[in-house]
């Protein structure tokens, strides 16, 4: 079994008096899909905002490969290799989208800084930015303007600049979120194969796409987790169908 | 310093702090409800200042000249409104900047083609201009007590409409949640219009209540304008309570900074922005960024 | 933006070339209104490598261009040329070293904060200029002897010079040019205009945003203290205006009017606002009161500058083709 990339112990966020998440621990290792599912409001993009960096804790411990990241801000922890895609989607709209893949390549690679040209470094960069459109499947749509695509698209493109920074650990925001059955489709597809030498800890609501694809689950409600285990240990767990499944089922 | 004088230079600096409060809470207003950043509100300190001494000098009666100048600049500022700020709403700062940085020019050109670019000063009537005995050797002048009286009862008015009044909640609501108010039918638009010529006339207020102990020149407006502005980022941006606090830490400051440390008055009030900024850059009751 | 081909090159290096036969074309007088623009136009190019490219909407620049003619005189000898070599580095330095404060104070602060804080600053560098003795009060200070390039006793450059003058101004403002648009070819580049259009995206992406955008505003700073020490050195006089925020906000008026998305649109915007300044002055007594309705007529009817102004007057043709309809809307967003 390969080691965790990522462990959070006792990970809390307080607004004001309102507690968004508290006392979480979780950890994601190479290799897996670790999916955290919950009802609306249970803190499950609190804690990818924790994780990331764009919010800092107010109590706990978040490592990274053992180290201690939970003083770092959102950039220092993607150069350590956390890469994120937010809920709604968020590109560079008036770029194409090889511009967008290329930043993305870019600011993760010695030189990201550098104030001069240099042609072995922008063809590496261009490589790297080529092979996440590639592994997304929009080679094909390098010269497009990211806002003359579709949301379906976007959201692709989305992970595709995820990968161009080169991560070990990939948190996906609900990546389902507002796309038609054949995108979704297709987009699962594209998670399940994200596993493959990274770990992934993904936020979603499409059952059926977590059932699918996750190798681990943890239960949140009220910004607590609830359950813990593999899929199947989950699912059959009385307290989760009580608290959160046979809800959700209904509504489904 | 003993304990008269170390009185009257803290009466001085609460003085100094309430009219800097005047201006200041009509710059967060505006900015906190309209979202429109207005380097303009100096000059209608300057403005008001211009207004108070020539209705003064015309009429005789020195109350007709504030009364004039608030109710005079409230006016332009219902006009100002309508034709220009309006079209701001929602546009870039940029935008902002420029829009009220052409209308300071054109307020000021057309101050001086109407008054001149004399400096002034405005007489004060005898029942204001003696002085109140506070020991047996210092005298405080009436009429500063009487400024500090009447932006006290100012101040107390706005935070009175604003948490009391049907037209205060709607300028809370406002100021939390813009979509919010117009989606619930309120009728944003006047109230964007009383807000902005309330806040001008505010400002023109402080210029006219200031001129009998200051003197009445062109640029008045400008320091005035910084110091406002220095006053919104140490309270916080959209907080009258904040512009409040922010206000008299700035008369204290530069009141005992100018007794205490004469050389270094005129940076002082730079360094508390600056440390401000570095324990909480937005502002001591601003709302805190995630 | 894309790297500089050698074809740009040849166009720069073309119009430095005809815009350095000028003194040869027009009277001293002209030479002098172009020198003055020159200078102008560098400090609104360098002014919009924060604004535009960077989306800091600076209020101080004005400051850092008037402390780095402050450093020029005051570090000048009073009755001896001061060597170019020596104030020069020393007038941009002393910039950089308060830009950098300035830089890390400010840069804790948003949008319409980051516009007060500026300013703020900004303004007191003026007072302690104008309230203080260092640099002769509110009457400033005059610079008698001109500074000089000299080897030895050889005198390479006299700035004392007209023509020799308006060819060292037109050199810095094609080399502040041509240094901005490469900056903006780098990754640096890339990085800024990143953080402009998306701050939590760029950190997501690993940006160091902060640091980012304070190299890229005390670089703006630098060069506009490279424009501030020429305007010391053309007029031989320095006041507190120099450092005032109006000059600051005029520098934006160029910007805007020039284009915000463009490196050299400044210069153009210098052009306009100087030229348009001497035949107001000119012609109208209360100028201010028409330059005052012009700029919120700007802001109203062109916020896209020229190149607006060039499509309301019909002449825009060109922008239907779909390449500059995204350029128009990149100047939108």
């Amino acid at each position: 079994m390969s080691a965790d990339i990522l462990e959070a112990r006792g990970l809390g966020k307080r607004f004001g008096g309102l507690a968004a998440c508290s006392d979480v621990s979780l950890s994601v290792r190479e290799g897996e899909i670790h999916a955290v599912i919950g009802p609306n409001g249970a803190g499950k993009s609190t804690l990818i905002n924790l994780l990331s960096g764009d919010l800092r804790p107010t109590d706990g411990t978040i490592l990274l490969d053992g180290r201690d990241v939970t003083a770092s801000g959102p950039h220092q922890r993607c150069q350590g290799g956390i890469g994120r895609s937010y809920q709604k989607t968020t590109i560079f709209p008036e770029r194409t989208v090889f511009d967008n893949a290329r930043l993305a390549a870019q600011a993760t690679r010695p030189g990201a800084l550098a104030m001069r040209c240099d042609g072995k470094r922008r063809a590496a960069v261009r490589e790297a930015a080529l092979a996440a459109l590639a592994e997304v499947g929009l080679e094909g749509r390098a010269d497009t303007p990211a806002r003359a695509m579709s949301h379906g698209e976007q959201r692709q493109l989305e992970v595709a600049m995820v990968l161009a920074t080169a991560p070990r650990l990939v948190l996906l925001d609900e990546p389902l979120a507002g796309m038609g059955h054949a995108e979704a489709r297709r987009m699962t597809g594209l998670i399940a194969s994200l596993k493959a030498g990274r770990g992934v800890l993904l936020v979603e609501h499409d059952m059926d796409a977590v059932f699918a694809i996750a190798d681990r689950l943890t239960v949140m409600a009220d910004g607590k987790v609830i359950a813990s285990g593999t899929v199947e240990a989950v699912r059959r767990d009385p307290v989760v169908r009580a608290a959160y499944l046979g809800e959700a089922e209904e509504v489904a | 310093m003993d304990i008269g004088t170390f009185a009257i230079q803290l009466l001085n600096a609460v003085q100094y702090g309430l009219v800097l409060f005047l201006v200041a809470s009509g710059l967060t207003l505006v900015f906190g409800i309209l979202g429109v950043i207005n380097l303009a509100h100096g000059v209608f300190y300057m403005l008001g200042a211009y207004l108070a001494w020539w209705l003064t000098v015309a009429t005789g009666n020195f109350a007709v000249g504030i009364v004039g100048a608030f109710a005079i600049s409230f006016v332009i500022g219902l006009a100002l409104e309508s034709v220009f700020i309006r079209r701001l709403y929602g546009r870039d700062h940029l935008s902002q900047v420029l829009l009220s940085f052409g209308l300071i020019l054109v307020v000021d050109e057309l101050r001086q083609m109407v008054f001149g670019r004399d400096v002034q000063s405005v007489p004060l009537p005898e029942w204001l201009s003696g002085s109140l005995p506070l020991t047996e050797v210092l005298n405080y002048p009436v009429y500063r007590l009487a400024v500090s009286l009447l932006c006290l009862a100012v101040a107390v008015a706005i935070f009175l409409v604003i948490r009391r009044t049907r037209i205060g909640m709607v300028v809370r609501a406002g100021a939390e949640n813009r979509e919010m108010t117009r989606a619930l039918g309120i009728p944003f638009d006047s109230v964007n219009r009383y807000v902005f010529a309330v806040g001008i006339a505010l400002a023109a207020l402080a210029g006219a209540v200031i001129a009998p102990i200051s003197t009445v020149y062109p640029g008045m407006g400008d320091g005035m304008l910084i110091l406002s502005f220095v006053v919104v980022v140490l309270g916080g941006i959209g907080s009258v309570p904040g512009a409040a606090i922010g206000a008299l830490l700035i008369g204290l400051i530069d009141t005992f900074g100018k007794v205490f440390m004469p050389e270094l008055a005129g940076i002082l009030i730079y360094v508390l922005m600056a440390v401000v900024l570095v324990v909480r850059p937005t502002g001591i009751l601003g709302k805190r960024e995630v | 933006m894309q790297p500089l081909s050698s074809r740009t090159h040849l166009a720069l290096l073309a119009a430095v070339v005809a815009a350095a036969m000028l003194p040869a074309l027009v009277p001293d007088y002209y030479v002098q209104f172009a020198a003055k623009v020159l200078i102008l136009g560098t400090l609104a190019m360098a002014l919009n490598l924060a604004v535009g490219f960077g989306g800091l909407v600076s209020l101080c620049h004005a400051a850092f261009f008037g402390l780095a003619g402050y450093v020029l005189v005051l570090a000048a000898p009073e009755y001896d040329a001061p060597s170019l070599l020596l104030t020069l580095p020393l007038a941009v330095g002393v910039t950089v070293l308060v830009a950098l404060v300035i830089g890390v104070l400010s840069l804790r602060t948003r949008g319409v904060y980051f516009i007060m804080v500026t300013l703020a600053f900004g303004e007191m560098l003026f007072f302690l200029f104008h309230d203080t003795p260092i640099g002769g009060g509110s009457d400033g200070l005059f610079l008698y002897v001109k500074p000089v390039l000299a080897f030895g006793e050889t005198i390479l450059l006299d700035l004392d010079n007209p023509v020799t003058f308006y060819l060292v101004a037109l050199l810095m403002t094609a080399g502040c040019w041509w240094f901005i648009r490469h900056l903006l070819s780098t990754p640096f580049g890339d990085a800024l205009t990143a953080a402009r259009d998306n701050e939590r995206r760029a950190l997501a992406l690993g940006i160091p945003v902060f640091r980012v955008r304070l190299i890229a505003f005390v670089v703006s700073a630098a060069l506009a203290g490279l424009a501030g020490y020429l305007s010391a050195a053309q007029f031989g006089f320095v006041a507190p205006q120099m450092l005032g925020w109006h000059l600051s906000a005029t520098a934006l008026v160029m910007v805007v009017l020039g284009g915000t998305r463009r490196v050299a649109g400044p210069l153009a915007g210098a052009f306009v606002v100087t030229g348009l300044e001497e035949v107001l002055k000119y012609f109208i007594d209360d100028w201010k009161l028409v330059y005052g309705l012009i700029v919120i007529a700007l802001v109203l009817v062109a916020p896209g500058g020229l190149q607006d102004l060039a499509r309301l007057a019909g002449l825009g043709r060109r922008a239907s083709t779909p390449a500059l309809k995204l350029k128009e809307a990149n100047n939108v967003g």
